[in-house]
């Protein structure tokens, strides 16, 4: 099998997935927030 | 409108059908017409998750929240980066190594058949009058605000739907998805660059939003924790968490989209892009709707911008009262644009001045003035018609796209408008005929038929949900309090549904009888809690935590007491 098929499969083996992208999301969402927070204090 | 803007709504229709219908390969097998056998690349996947979330009422609907009450709805989104993670690690690699075509068929290896028969009959009862309702909805305001008939409206958005997801199954489904965002996220685009472009000369754009800023149009976040109280921080974070994992971990036209994708990483990374792109773009549609209430500071505005009671009233015994409301209206219109000139142009030569601290006082109560003449005149409407659903925000964006956007524009934003109606139906219908094929006409009507025999069966599903979905649409627009019914239905049903995935991925003892009494416990308790006096005012987002917890506190204590007494 090909590296790239080998490395699809031990992914699709693989529980939780990609955890440095699920807590990418999550400090995202927390800059998000905090500038939309902000944006309410300054324009408000 | 132009008739350039006629052929680029025409053009759009033609290219969606054809290139959706062009784009799809092996719709003769039942995976490929279901799920494309599993094939489709995750950005696709993704663009369509997004597309079908995102309906013409949310578009239209979104803006008009953005003018009358500014950027506090974009709290309702704040679970759903946090959903899309969990169900990332549990719903996805689930369901796609159990090789399903529908999340309910995966309670029946879970737990039984009635449990699976009934989550699926669930969700065929509710999507299928939401389809009617996501039809209904942009057909009243399209109709209304561009002369059309009504029912031929709604055929004309119904229709092309109808035969683009009969034709290629989801993958026309998908690649028209990704085409229906690129013009939704083009058109928003669009009307922000005329909104900034349209700015008077004194007015900066940082000076607009302080203006808006300075009416609690900005103010995004609320950190009070009130049950009653629709959108906060909290209703978000958590009611908003569990109507995202109900809405994309259990129903059907959430989850056919992504087991069409390649692996289950690519499954997840389809939903990672709403966890990073669904704040922000409706962050934007929410400033688009601001940046209309400032255009319309500056710009003469009806008093009322939804058309449908105009004449009745104009000819009817408080035709008088009307006019006064108008006359009034002027008067509090002109002054507040006066206050608003003078608070932008000070702000921007002075900063935070005192001054600045006075016009905008002068402001706020000139807006004051404005919204308590248009809050009499709805309520005028509402008594003098007897129409108690009406309502007027929905109108706005529309009516700045009609009268008020360039010649073009004007096309590509009412195309946006069929695409973001288009691309939810769509989805809707395909996961509708999903449903009704997999989980009861092969399950319990004809098992082991040829492939072709249960495409020809799909084809007809979709078409019966397609002309359901436009009969409920032309019954809607009548019956206002429809539409309502609907959502209360929809929350009473996604909490509980949620909390029957709950006991199948999360409760190791939990047996089908006790997903089922669950089920039933749930949805009555939140009945009780949405129509009991002493609870009706909590707010729905909380009804889907509600669902949730009830329904597995007794999904487990029901599945532990039958296996005691049967051991």
């Amino acid at each position: 099998m090909a590296p790239t098929g080998t490395r699809a499969a031990a992914a699709d083996r693989d529980l939780i997935g990609p955890v440095r992208s699920y807590i990418r999301v999550l400090i995202i969402e927390v800059l998000v927030i905090a500038g939309l927070y902000w944006a309410g204090r300054y324009f408000g | 409108m132009h008739w350039i803007d006629w052929l680029i709504v025409a053009v759009y229709l033609v290219w969606i059908i054809l290139d959706g219908i062009r784009l799809s390969k092996r719709t003769e097998e039942v995976e490929g017409y279901f799920l494309a056998s599993r094939s489709l690349p995750w950005w696709a996947v993704g663009l369509s998750v997004m597309a079908t979330q995102l309906s013409a009422i949310t578009l239209v609907g979104t803006t008009g929240q953005g003018y009358a009450d500014g950027m506090r709805f974009v709290q309702f989104y704040f679970g759903l980066p946090i959903a899309m993670v969990i169900l990332s690690m549990t719903v996805v690699p689930f369901f796609t190594r159990a090789r399903v075509y529908t999340a309910y068929e995966y309670l029946e290896q879970r737990f039984d058949a009635k449990t699976r028969a009934l989550t699926s009959l669930l969700f065929l009862l509710q999507r299928g009058m939401s389809c009617g309702v996501i039809i209904a909805a942009p057909a009243v305001i399209l109709s209304l605000v561009l002369g059309w008939n009504l029912t031929l409206t709604i055929l004309a958005i119904g229709i092309p739907t109808i035969f683009y997801t009969m034709k290629g199954g989801v993958q026309a489904v998908t690649w028209a998805d990704v085409k229906q965002m690129v013009v939704i996220v083009g058109g928003v685009l669009a009307a922000v660059g005329v909104l900034v472009w349209s700015l008077p000369d004194t007015v900066s754009v940082t000076s607009a939003l302080y203006t808006a800023g300075s009416v609690g149009r900005m103010q995004a976040v609320d950190f009070r924790f009130d049950l009653n109280e629709t959108y906060t921080f909290w209703s978000g974070i958590i009611g908003g968490l569990f109507l995202a994992l109900a809405y994309f971990g259990c129903d059907q036209s959430q989850v056919q989209r992504y087991l069409t994708a390649r692996s289950v990483n690519e499954g997840r990374r389809s939903l990672l892009m709403s966890a990073y792109w669904k704040i922000p773009l409706q962050a934007l549609i929410l400033l688009t709707g601001v940046l209309v209430f400032v255009f319309f500071l500056f710009q003469p505005a009806p008093m009322l911008f939804n058309p449908l009671h105009d004449e009745e009233i104009r000819n009817g015994p408080r035709v008088r009262e009307y006019e006064d409301l108008e006359q009034q209206y002027l008067v509090a219109n002109d002054s507040r644009r006066a206050a608003a000139a003078t608070l932008a142009s000070i702000r921007s030569a002075e900063g935070d001045s005192a001054r600045t601290g006075a016009a905008r006082e002068q402001f706020v109560q000139a807006d004051a003035a404005v919204r308590a003449v248009r809050t009499r005149a709805v309520s005028l409407v509402r008594e003098a018609t007897g129409d108690q659903a009406y309502r007027d925000v929905n109108y706005v964006f529309p009516t700045f796209v009609i009268e008020y956007m360039p010649v073009g524009l004007v096309g590509l934003l009412i195309a946006a408008i069929f695409a973001a109606a288009m691309s939810s139906i769509a989805a809707e219908l395909n996961s509708l005929s999903t449903a009704t094929v997999i989980d009861f006409y092969r399950r319990h009507f004809r098992p082991g038929a040829s492939d072709q025999h249960y495409l020809r069966i799909s084809k007809v599903a979709t078409a019966f949900w397609g002309a359901f979905a436009c009969i409920v649409a032309v019954y809607a627009v009548n019956l206002g309090s429809l539409i309502e019914v609907v959502n209360r239905f929809g929350s009473f049903f996604y909490g509980s549904l949620l909390g029957v995935f709950i006991l199948a991925l999360g409760v190791r003892r939990a047996t089908g009888t006790g997903a089922t009494v669950g089920l039933v416990a749930g949805m009555s308790v939140v009945a009780l809690v949405a129509f009991h006096p002493a609870t009706s005012s909590i707010s729905f987002l909380w009804h889907n935590v509600i669902g949730a917890v009830v329904v597995t506190a007794v999904g487990t204590a029901v599945s532990v007491a039958t296996a005691r007494n049967q051991g």
